[in-house]
């Protein structure tokens, strides 16, 4: 009879050790997850950051939307458009568009001629060109989301 | 329910003056025990006694019955159901079933199938023996009745007539064991019931018309029963049995009604029971069959089988059954009319027994359907079919694109021919229906194998219109006006047949050569120059050459009307017939027809190989999708013909359920054998 | 013989007929291994493509086709302004390669349903907004967009 009792208490006891294993080896778990989960989180975040892909592979690609205020400042198109850069010809200054393309006649293929002065900045956004250069006084005209498409705006 | 008068409740019993039956005991003693039989009887005559006084009640007018009548609230009642088991009858029915018990054991052969014939002696003597007995009872019960003779009392008669039926009931019984048949039995009134109804009727001495109607039917029955056993004629038994019953019946109808309606007192109890069953199988098999013959009458006629629907009395569920109900009742004319009653009302009410025999149909309550909707297939690739779908076989689709308003003015106009029809049908009788059943026949049905050939000429040929098959022209030739060339063209068709030859080039060379020089004159030979070089001419520009050189088609067509044209030429200007030309060319015909063939497999084959459906086989067509195997599966409903078994199945797998050709939805595949 | 390696036994002979001159070359990388193709064909007439010799890199994922799925084709990217062209990964939005895909169709099928999307893109469902609206509100503009984008592919090719 003593025999009895003395087992069932150590039964009893190496239960309860074996249940509170249990409970400290699930918490455990629990917090090393979220642990990681929060670490991983972070390192996406900070590789976001790192490679942002609202900039194109080349560095300093650059964009011209023309006006006449741009077109007279600056001289050298031939120049300017040599590099990775493409010009979008706005509808009021097609004709000088078109003067710019007969004269460049190599590199035409970089000079739009838009019909609609919307279209032009859906081709702002569908370039993603680094620099976006644009005379100041179109700045107002510029859609707001802009900025997320270009990285650097260039106000002459 | 004794002893209850406690103050509230003593309003109860004087409402309910039935609820109190103290006064009524059967048996006047204070134990438990008597209390135990005591207390059911009271409580069943509260029951009775109330309904009894609801009736009264209603009918307050009418004079109450009279207490022979009416058994059922009387302790005697009960008491007489006691005390007949002790009675002489019980002891006399026990009796006589101990005798009859032993004259089957005693009598019976060994065989059972064995039929023997008795002497006549012993059976017409034992038959009269009971006849005349009978006939003793009957005489004496138009003498209960007062129409002649003494009056017996009541009692002695019954047992009397008891007495008779009982030794009625031994000859038959021995009579037919001995010689192995089935003894005749009068169902409607057996002894023991017979016993107990006379002994109840003996004891309160009922009046004739109580038991005088149920003595005359029964004594009549046996009657019947000895009587067609001296005649063997037993298979018309049923009949006479009819003949007893159905006035008989109609007479108890007539009593019931006639009689006091009013209380419970008429409603004879033991009239009731006995022949209610009958009258009602009777009035179910009557009115069964009004119904059926009711049907029968709509649908009868000339309707015609319009949309597919035959109406015709066939097609009645119940039409086999009452072509032939003996066989199906299994009547063999020795049953007595109670047992047929009840036997034919219960098979004609009873859904199983006709399930079983295949006769009545009742829907169920589910509606499986004959295949597995589509819904419970991955996809319709793996539910094989193995007939045409039946939409597929509608060719009546157009009626749905029908607008409403002309469905039903095409369908009042149909019920309007339909009543005229039937008028017509009725006006016409028997004659005009047999004439009308008769299925259309046309001249067809009677030209056989055998027989076709004379159908196909004639002796004389003006007789044209009798022809079958109208493919020869016997009709006369056109004739041009120029006549004088007729003997010339019997002279070259003679000749023609001499110089059939096998060579295709060879006979039109023979032709042209052979025919232009002895028979045609310089005249006509220049006129058939011109007239090929027209012939030509309008034929062939050299522009057309080139193109004719490029398309196959044209060319061919060129080659076969420059034969026709050719031969035509050569014949001079009588018009040439399909006929002539047949026959004289008849070989290059048969080329003609082979190369006109044999381009089209040489295009398939060509349109094959350009499409890259199939390396191996130049005809047949490969699977779409694995361009190795042939294809031999059809998709239904869009009946696309494309894949192979195996590429069915793994389209089936992948839960496909659109035909990978037309994507319309498949609902079902079938595998072509092509041969 | 699996369906793939029948096509390829048949190709050759099919791209010397005049149904199909428009396709430079479509062969396997390696011939070994039919899960690898490469496609290189003119753009359609009358579109902006014309003229210009566009490239598609296809996968075939060997077990699957024709019947599970179809081939994976991307054109190469960076060179395809399209509507239904992912710019950066040359993904292409085509229902013939995900939903309406049915294993009649051959490789050869393929690349022409893709030619003829380049002719006329279809609006509903773009993978390029921007472009798609240039298409919607300026034509002229989208065909010198095209037109610039193949230049300059052409030109970084050689």
């Amino acid at each position: 009879m003593r025999g009895d009792k003395e087992t069932t208490n150590w039964l009893n006891k190496s239960l309860m050790k074996q249940a509170r294993q249990k409970k400290l080896s699930i918490i455990a778990v629990g917090v090393l997850s979220t642990v990681a989960v929060t670490v991983g989180y972070l390192l996406y975040l900070y590789r976001g950051q790192r490679n942002p892909n609202i900039r194109d592979v080349k560095p300093k690609s650059k964009c011209y939307v023309l006006t006449q205020d741009l077109f007279d400042k600056i001289e050298n198109w031939q120049e300017e458009l040599s590099k990775d850069s493409v010009m979008l010809v706005l509808p009021e200054v097609a004709h000088l568009g078109n003067h710019l393309k007969l004269q460049l006649s190599s590199i035409e293929h970089k000079i739009v001629i838009f019909n609609n002065s919307s279209a032009v900045w859906s081709a702002v956004r569908h370039l993603k060109k680094y620099e976006l250069v644009i005379s100041r006084d179109k700045t107002s005209d510029m859609p707001v989301d802009l900025r997320r498409y270009v990285g650097q705006i260039s106000h002459i | 329910m004794a002893n209850v008068t406690t103050p509230g409740n003593q309003s109860i019993l004087a409402e309910f003056p039935y609820l109190d039956q103290t006064s009524h005991t059967l048996i006047n003693s204070t134990s438990l025990l008597a209390q135990t039989i005591n207390v059911p009887y009271q409580t069943f005559r509260s029951f009775v006694s109330s309904i009894a006084q609801r009736y009264a009640s209603v009918h307050a007018h009418v004079e109450q019955p009279q207490v022979n009548e009416n058994f059922t609230t009387s302790p005697d009642f009960f008491w007489m159901s006691v005390t007949y088991f002790l009675s002489g009858y019980a002891a006399s029915c026990l009796f006589v079933a101990v005798i009859l018990n032993r004259l089957m054991a005693m009598s019976s052969l060994r065989s059972t199938n064995q039929q023997l014939k008795l002497a006549p002696w012993a059976k017409v003597t034992f038959h009269m023996i009971a006849l005349l007995s009978l006939g003793y009872a009957l005489i004496q019960i138009g003498a209960q009745f007062r129409f002649y003779g003494e009056e017996q009392p009541a009692g002695s008669y019954m047992s009397i007539c008891y007495g008779i039926v009982c030794l009625s009931h031994c000859i038959e019984t021995f009579i037919t064991t001995t010689a192995n048949l089935k003894p005749l039995e009068e169902s409607d009134y057996s002894l023991f019931e017979l016993s107990s109804a006379f002994y109840q009727l003996s004891k309160s001495n009922a009046t004739v018309d109580s038991y005088g109607y149920t003595c005359i039917i029964c004594l009549l029955g046996r009657f019947i029963i000895h009587f067609v056993e001296i005649f063997n004629i037993r298979h018309y038994r049923i009949i006479f049995s009819t003949l007893l019953n159905v006035p008989f019946s109609v007479y108890m109808i007539y009593l019931q009604f006639t009689s006091n309606l009013s209380g419970i007192g008429s409603f004879q109890v033991f009239r009731v029971f006995k022949n209610g069953p009958k009258i009602l199988s009777t009035s179910i098999v009557i009115l069964s069959y009004l119904c059926y013959k009711l049907s029968c009458l709509v649908r009868m006629g000339n309707f015609g089988s319009r949309f597919g629907a035959t109406s015709r009395v066939e097609e009645l569920q119940f039409y086999s059954f009452w072509q032939n109900w003996t066989t199906y009742l299994n009547l063999s004319g020795e049953e007595d009319f109670y047992s047929v009653a009840l036997k034919f009302a219960v098979f004609l009410c009873n859904p199983k027994q006709a399930r079983t025999n295949g006769i009545h149909r009742e829907f169920e309550d589910v509606t499986t359907p004959t295949s597995l909707h589509k819904s419970y297939l991955i996809s319709g690739y793996l539910n094989k079919v193995d007939a045409v779908p039946a939409q597929e076989l509608d060719f009546r689709r157009d009626l749905r694109s029908t607008s409403v308003w002309r469905l039903r003015i095409s369908w009042y106009v149909t019920m309007v021919k339909y009543l005229i029809g039937w008028f017509k049908y009725f006006w016409k009788g028997n004659k005009g229906r047999n004439i009308l059943e008769e299925p259309e026949r046309n001249f067809n049905d009677f030209v056989t194998e055998n027989n076709y050939v004379k159908f196909l000429h004639v002796k004389d040929e003006k007789d044209t219109d009798k022809f079958l098959l109208p493919e020869e022209d016997y009709t006369e030739d056109y004739v041009p006006l120029e006549t004088e060339i007729e003997d010339v063209d019997d002279e070259l068709e003679e000749y023609d047949e001499d110089e059939y030859d096998d060579n295709f080039n060879d006979v039109d060379d023979d032709f042209y050569s052979d025919t232009e020089g002895p028979i045609h004159g310089a005249g006509q030979e220049r006129r058939i120059n011109n007239r090929q070089l027209a012939m030509a001419q309008e034929l062939f520009n050299p522009e057309q050459i080139q193109e004719l050189i490029r398309s196959p088609n044209e060319m061919s067509w060129y080659l076969s009307t420059w034969a026709i044209l050719n031969y035509e030429n050569v014949t001079n200007e009588r018009m040439l017939t399909r006929r002539r030309f047949a026959r004289n060319n008849e070989l290059g015909i048969l080329r003609e027809v082979m190369s006109e063939r044999s381009p089209k497999i040489h295009e398939i084959h060509e349109h094959h190989l350009h499409d890259q459906d199939s390396d191996d086989e130049a005809v047949d067509l490969a699977c779409v999708v694995c361009k190795t195997n042939t294809r031999n599966i059809i998709l239904w409903p869009c009946k696309c013909f494309a894949l192979c078994e195996n590429c069915r199945m793994s389209l089936g797998l992948r839960g496909f359920n659109t035909c990978i050709c037309c994507r319309r939805e498949v609902s079902g595949y079938s595998k072509l054998n092509i041969v | 013989m699996s369906r793939i390696v029948k096509e390829y036994m048949g190709l050759q002979k099919r791209l010397q007929t005049p149904e199909f001159s428009w396709i430079s070359f479509l062969a396997p990388v390696d011939d070994d291994d039919l899960s690898e193709w490469v496609c290189r064909f003119q753009g359609p007439s009358e579109s902006p493509f014309e003229g210009f010799e566009l490239g598609l890199n296809i996968t075939i994922d060997l077990e699957k086709y024709p019947i599970s799925g179809g081939p994976r084709v991307l054109f190469e990217p960076r060179t395809v302004a399209h509507p239904n062209v992912k710019w950066d990964t040359g993904e292409i939005c085509l229902d013939l390669l995900k939903d309406a895909w049915t294993p009649i169709y051959t490789l050869l099928d393929v690349v022409g349903a893709i030619r003829d999307l380049l002719a006329d893109p279809g609006l509903d469902s773009p993978l390029d907004l921007d472009i798609a609206q240039i298409y919607d509100a300026d034509y002229e503009a989208y065909v010198q967009i095209v037109r610039y984008r193949l230049e300059e592919a052409r030109l970084a090719r050689v």
